[in-house]
């Protein structure tokens, strides 16, 4: 695939030339049956590190027993609450080594602000709820970006330079090897796109699975 | 054994009772064999998918139950903090819950972090990438795996913190007692087995539930890889199963497990036992009524043949008591009656030829055989007693058939046989024991019938119609016992003496005279000794001169037949020839003479000697037509002139002999043969017959010779003949001179030739050639310049 992804990106470097200092990567994200891929996950990191974003609060909700988002892109130093807007309530926990916290929420009831200041994801789910689950992925760096519904990332104002653009998707596997590209932006946007491995759609409950 | 029709129709109704049956019941069998081999087939593909079903669904709720426990919170807050030893002890705990005997945590990326039962394997690969690929995406994964020589399920679920952080696998193991539950969980086949290869090409059970020990051999034989793909019919070990091997999924880089089910079909067959049995009690029983049925059936068949057999064996002895009536309408019954009718016919048949046998057709009278039975009969019944047995024979009959036919005969014999029976009756048994003769048999003692009376009882005349005939009657009488005790020598001795009662005149009753007989055994011997002598050429021709009476010189000679017995020594001629006239033989030797004697009158002509040589024949040679034929043959094969033949008959003979033998002599005289009438003036020729006869010589009899000086009526009787003989242009021979005063007297009166013992008696060839050249008559010779 690298191959055919260096050769289209130099096509769209050569179709879309742009000043030096204001070079831009688009990335359309698809999975393997070609359906735009959302809530993934941009980072560039490169000859240039990106600026820190100023300090921002975060709300995350929780209404019908589903996070108000399924990734929530923050910076480093930002702070995150959950919110339950349900009438159950709800046992927000994460194990991630960037922050472990356990809040039993009541109805209306909202955790004090959670300040994350190390990067990576965390992944919060609901003790009581295991479908409930949202994502924080907390970027060092203001390159970075979150797929919309079209599947489209766009990086914007990006000075010159080779970078490595990191893939992230809630739904690729596991234990795999992180899925990076190297890019080379120029004056003109680089346009380039990428097709994603995800694990499918966990059944609701007990129907049917592979079997081994 | 020979089998009887009662045997065969049983045997012939079992055996096809037998087939049917035994048809019918391999028709069953295989019919019943082939069903249940395929309604087992498809029991056994229905059960292999069956037992993965319920593997499936039982491996299923096991993995609900590790997925559950995969949600403990505590457990994925211990295994989040990298809590060790809490992890292992909890996965311990949980694993209980789940019947699991192993329990491991293994790291995202496919390294086991912790076992329950080795503590070594931290580190290490879990390798079943497949399952692990599996648990990722779907939340869980499950496969059978063999290790250690055990199966287990090996169930894999990944440890949601929310996402993933690690997995968890339980290893249940897939014993016996599971796969006895599986099978009471459904109707399973008896008999499961679970294999796998032991990685060194050899497979081996890893569990089983199996209710027959030894079908074990049939399902897995000698460690070889099931190849029962499709249900298949195993045949070993005495038993019959149907084994059914399907692989179970198991994950990449295991051993394949399979699962074997077998299906007894020995079992299946059991429940057709009772089957069997009713089909042997039906066979049984249908041979029984069978036997009792063919038994009654024969019996109703062959006891009446046997009955007719034995009543056919009755008949063919000649019992011909009629037999019962059979009312029965059937074959038996009409064979039985046919028999029956039969019988009579053939009673009544035989009675008519057994009467046809002993009677004579014409005259109503017992038959030889009849007589002689009857003869037999009376001879046999204590001691002889003195009996007569009288032949009558009719001299004349020949004439009178020649003359007024068959016809005319059949009622002359009626008439005679009618009246001898008359005569005869009551005592004397009267028989028509030959064509022209009858037999009269009576007691002596009684009163009986003499041969003078029967003669008169015959009659004289008889009359029928226009034409009456002269009866002459002839007798010959044989006395019992005297003449013999024997029936039919007693009847051919009367024979004979009736023979010779035919030859006389007049008067012509004989009685039996042995010393007369030609036809006793020692006679017999003597004709077979004859042919004997004929066909050694014991015979010779003796030659007696014939002078010429006015030359005197020998003129001629008679060849007269001598034979020198080897045993007997010297036969009398007139006794061997009169025989061979009687028994038949005369031709033969006149044959013989003919050749001798015109081979030597052939030798003599050659020599130059004018000798005419006579040769005698019997009137029974007339009978010979070829005759002529072979004089003609034997004149010219030896080269002898005709005239130098003379061929003499005697005058009684040539008596009313048939024209068939005066043909004969004529044929024999136009080759230039000249014949001679022998014995002349003792018979009863009248001149008018003999000029009918081509004859050139007359032979005055002996008798007018012999007396010749002393009777003056012989002188006139010889001296007519020569004249008479002379006139109707005869030569005269006159034998038996046997004085010089009766040849003188003979050549005065101009008699041609003479012989007798005055001149010379038969000579023997050297003899006779002397007489000729050195004697007071030497031969006339044919003169040669």
């Amino acid at each position: 695939m690298k191959p055919i992804l260096a050769l289209v990106a130099t096509v769209c470097l050569l179709l879309f030339s742009s000043p030096v200092w204001a070079g831009s990567l688009i990335l359309q994200l698809t999975d393997s049956d070609g359906n735009p891929v959302s809530d993934a996950v941009v980072k560039l990191t490169g000859d240039t590190p990106g600026a820190v974003l100023s300090h921002q609060s975060h709300i995350i909700d929780q209404r019908d027993e589903t996070f108000s988002v399924y990734v929530l892109l923050i910076s480093v130093g930002d702070d995150v609450t959950f919110r339950n807007s349900d009438q159950t309530r709800h046992h927000v926990y994460s194990f991630s080594p960037l922050g472990q916290f356990e809040y039993l929420l009541a109805p209306g009831e909202k955790s004090p602000p959670i300040l994350l200041s190390k990067p990576g994801v965390v992944a919060v789910g609901c003790n009581i709820h295991d479908r409930m689950i949202t994502h924080i992925y907390v970027s060092d760096t203001a390159w970075a970006a979150r797929s919309d519904p079209q599947g489209q990332v766009e990086i914007k104002d990006v000075p010159n330079g080779t970078y490595v653009a990191h893939i992230w998707h809630p739904k690729l596997r596991p234990g795999k090897p992180e899925l990076a590209e190297t890019v080379t932006l120029g004056d003109s946007p680089v346009k380039l796109s990428s097709v994603l491995q995800l694990l499918p759609d966990r059944p609701k409950s007990g129907g049917e699975y592979r079997r081994y | 054994m020979r089998l009887g029709f009662r045997n065969r129709l049983a045997g012939f109704l079992l055996v096809s009772l037998i087939l049917v049956q035994t048809v019918t019941a391999g028709f069953v069998y295989s019919f019943t064999q082939k069903a249940l081999v395929e309604q087992g087939k498809k029991q056994l593909s229905a059960s292999s998918d069956l037992f993965v079903h319920q593997l499936d669904a039982l491996s299923q709720r096991v993995a609900e139950g590790v997925h559950i426990l995969s949600l403990d919170f505590a457990l994925r807050q211990a295994i989040a903090l990298q809590n060790s030893q809490t992890v292992l002890s909890a996965l311990r705990n949980h694993g209980r819950r789940v019947g699991a005997t192993r329990m491991r945590l293994i790291a995202l990326d496919g390294t086991i972090e912790g076992d329950t039962l080795d503590a070594t394997a931290a580190g290490k690969a879990f390798g079943y990438d497949d399952l692990l690929d599996g648990a990722a995406a779907e939340g869980r994964a499950t496969a059978v795996v063999a290790f250690d020589g055990h199966a287990y399920w090996t169930v894999l679920v990944p440890v949601m913190a929310p996402t993933p952080i690690a997995y968890i696998s339980a290893d249940i193991p897939l014993d016996d007692a599971m796969m006895d539950t599986l099978r009471q969980l459904s109707s399973l086949p008896r008999e499961i087995l679970l294999v796998a290869d032991r990685g060194d090409g050899k497979w081996r059970s890893l569990a089983s539930c199996l209710e027959n020990a030894e079908i074990l051999d049939q399902l897995l034989p000698l460690g070889e890889p099931p190849s029962a793909v499709q249900p298949s019919l195993m045949n070993s070990h005495g038993r019959r199963d149907l084994v059914l091997a399907k692989s179970l999924r198991t994950p990449a880089g295991s051993s394949p497990v399979l699962v074997v089910l077998g299906l007894s079909l020995d079992d299946a067959f059991r429940q057709y036992e009772p089957v069997v049995l009713v089909l042997v009690a039906i066979l049984a029983a249908g041979m029984s009524v069978a036997l009792f049925g063919t038994t009654l059936i024969a019996r109703s068949v062959a006891k009446p043949i046997e009955a007719l057999a034995k009543v056919a064996a009755r008949i063919a002895t000649g019992d011909y008591a009629p037999l019962p009536w059979v009312p029965q309408p059937d074959e038996i019954g009409q064979l039985s009656n046919a028999l029956g009718d039969m019988a009579l016919a053939i009673q009544e048949r035989e009675e008519h030829i057994l009467h046809q046998a002993r009677h004579d057709v014409i005259t109503g009278l017992p038959n030889r055989m009849a007589m002689t039975d009857a003869i037999a009969f009376d001879l046999a019944n204590g001691q002889p007693k003195p009996f007569t047995l009288m032949m009558i024979g009719l001299p004349r009959l020949q004439e009178i058939v020649n003359t007024v036919g068959h016809d005319f005969r059949d009622h002359l014999m009626r008439h005679v046989g009618d009246r001898l029976r008359r005569a005869a009756a009551p005592e004397g048994l009267v028989a028509r024991v030959a064509d022209s003769g009858f037999a009269v048999w009576q007691q002596s003692e009684t009163p009986q019938v003499s041969p003078k009376q029967m003669i008169q009882a015959v009659g004289e005349i008889f009359r029928q119609g226009d034409i009456a005939v002269d009866i002459a009657t002839a007798i010959g009488i044989v006395r019992v016992p005297d003449h013999g005790t024997d029936a039919s020598l007693l009847l051919q001795r009367a024979d004979i003496a009736l023979h010779q009662a035919l030859l006389l005149p007049d008067d012509r009753i004989v009685f039996y005279d042995p010393g007369r007989d030609p036809h006793r055994s020692d006679h017999l011997t003597l004709m077979s000794d004859l042919r004997e002598a004929l066909d050694r050429n014991e015979l010779r021709l003796h030659y007696q001169p014939k002078i010429k009476l006015a030359a005197g010189r020998v003129g001629g000679a008679e060849a007269l037949v001598r034979w020198t017995h080897a045993r007997r020594g010297f036969v009398a001629p007139d006794q061997f020839i009169a025989m061979a006239e009687e028994t038949g033989n005369i031709r033969r030797l006149t044959n013989w003479a003919l050749a001798t004697g015109i081979a030597q009158a052939a030798e003599w002509q050659r020599r130059g000697f004018e000798l005419r040589l006579s040769v005698n024949l019997s009137v029974r040679d007339l009978g010979d037509k070829s005759l002529p034929d072979r004089v003609r043959d034997l004149l010219e094969n030896y080269g002898a002139r005709p005239e130098n033949i003379v061929l003499e008959i005697t005058e009684s003979a040539i008596m009313g002999e048939p024209d068939d033998a005066i043909a004969v002599l004529r044929r024999l005289a136009d080759q230039g043969i000249d014949l001679s009438i022998d014995d002349f003036g003792v018979g009863q020729s009248s001149f008018t017959y003999l000029r009918r006869l081509p004859v050139r010589e007359l032979k005055i009899d002996k008798s007018f010779v012999l007396n010749l000086a002393e009777s003056s009526e012989d002188a006139v009787i010889v001296r007519s003949i020569v004249e008479l003989g002379h006139n109707l242009g005869y030569k005269v021979t006159a034998e038996g001179i046997e004085t010089e005063a009766a040849m003188q007297f003979l050549a005065d009166l101009g008699c041609d030739y003479g012989q007798g013992y005055h001149m010379a008696k038969a000579l023997p060839l050297d003899g006779f050639e002397k007489f000729i050249v050195g004697g007071r008559w030497p031969a006339l010779t044919l003169v040669t310049s």
